[in-house]
């Protein structure tokens, strides 16, 4: 597609003759740029997008198994990081409050986005659950 | 090009013709491809939502996430003693109305809540 543009004249604009010839070329060229500029944008958002819905199901989930676990007796931030490995998110932060009677705890996970340094390489999501009263 | 003047003429609409449709087709496969990864999107929340609720064992929940699916989607959910999986698969055109399509998939794993049966 590109070569195709690469090659393009356009037909000349009445009365202007042949100096325009090539301009076509330019201006196909500079579309092509800028359609291959926003393309690698979007993949960016993309996985920036996507890392942060991934990030933000799995902080629910972490969240409610860390609760679960710690209802059974169990230790909540232990079994947080299990679910969140289980769902591809790492936990890089729990705290739990209150006692087994009445608590809360808050999950932080951060997903992978695949993206280097300058543009987010993690998306994170934080999310807390505690017991039901009664 | 070779020819004269005035038989390039033609020869040079046709060009910029191919030259549209080239950047209008390349126009097209970029906003499918966002298409995509929309479903994409739908499949990881409707794979949270789902496993939230089967978590819970609340069936009526669970229907209810599972008519947020992307069209065609599907639902696997498997359970282990303690945690349950849950699935969401879509098929998605590359291109509108093609015939080569993309498969999507999401997993979203939960842990069974006390009381919950999924």
């Amino acid at each position: 597609m590109t070569a195709r543009g690469a090659r393009t004249t356009r037909v000349v604009v009445r009365g202007r003759g042949r100096a325009d010839r090539g301009s076509a070329t330019v201006f196909a060229a500079a579309i092509s740029l800028v359609l291959v500029m926003a393309a690698t944008a979007a993949v960016f958002v993309v996985a920036v997008v996507l890392a942060s819905h991934r990030a933000r199901s799995a902080a629910d989930l972490a969240a409610l198994a860390a609760a679960t676990s710690e209802v059974g007796g169990g230790d909540g931030c232990s079994a947080a990081r299990i679910n969140a490995h289980a769902n591809g998110a790492e936990l890089t932060g729990c705290r739990m409050t209150g006692e087994t009677s009445s608590f809360v705890v808050a999950v932080t996970v951060t997903v992978q986005t695949g993206l280097r340094a300058p543009l987010p390489p993690t998306m994170g999501a934080d999310a807390h659950a505690g017991n039901v009263a009664g | 090009m070779k020819s004269t003047r005035r038989s390039d003429r033609g020869a040079v609409t046709v060009e910029a013709a191919f030259a549209s449709v080239g950047l209008v087709a390349l126009l097209a496969v970029l906003v499918s491809a966002i298409g995509v990864v929309l479903v994409q999107v739908q499949c990881v929340d409707a794979a949270g939502a789902i496993a939230r609720q089967a978590a819970r064992g609340d069936a009526a929940a669970v229907a209810e996430a599972e008519s947020h699916l992307p069209k065609e989607g599907r639902v696997v959910i498997r359970a282990t003693a303690t945690t349950v999986t849950v699935r969401v698969e879509a098929r998605e055109s590359v291109v509108p109305g093609s015939s080569v399509t993309i498969d999507l998939a999401a997993e979203a794993t939960a842990v069974l809540e006390p009381g919950g049966s999924s």
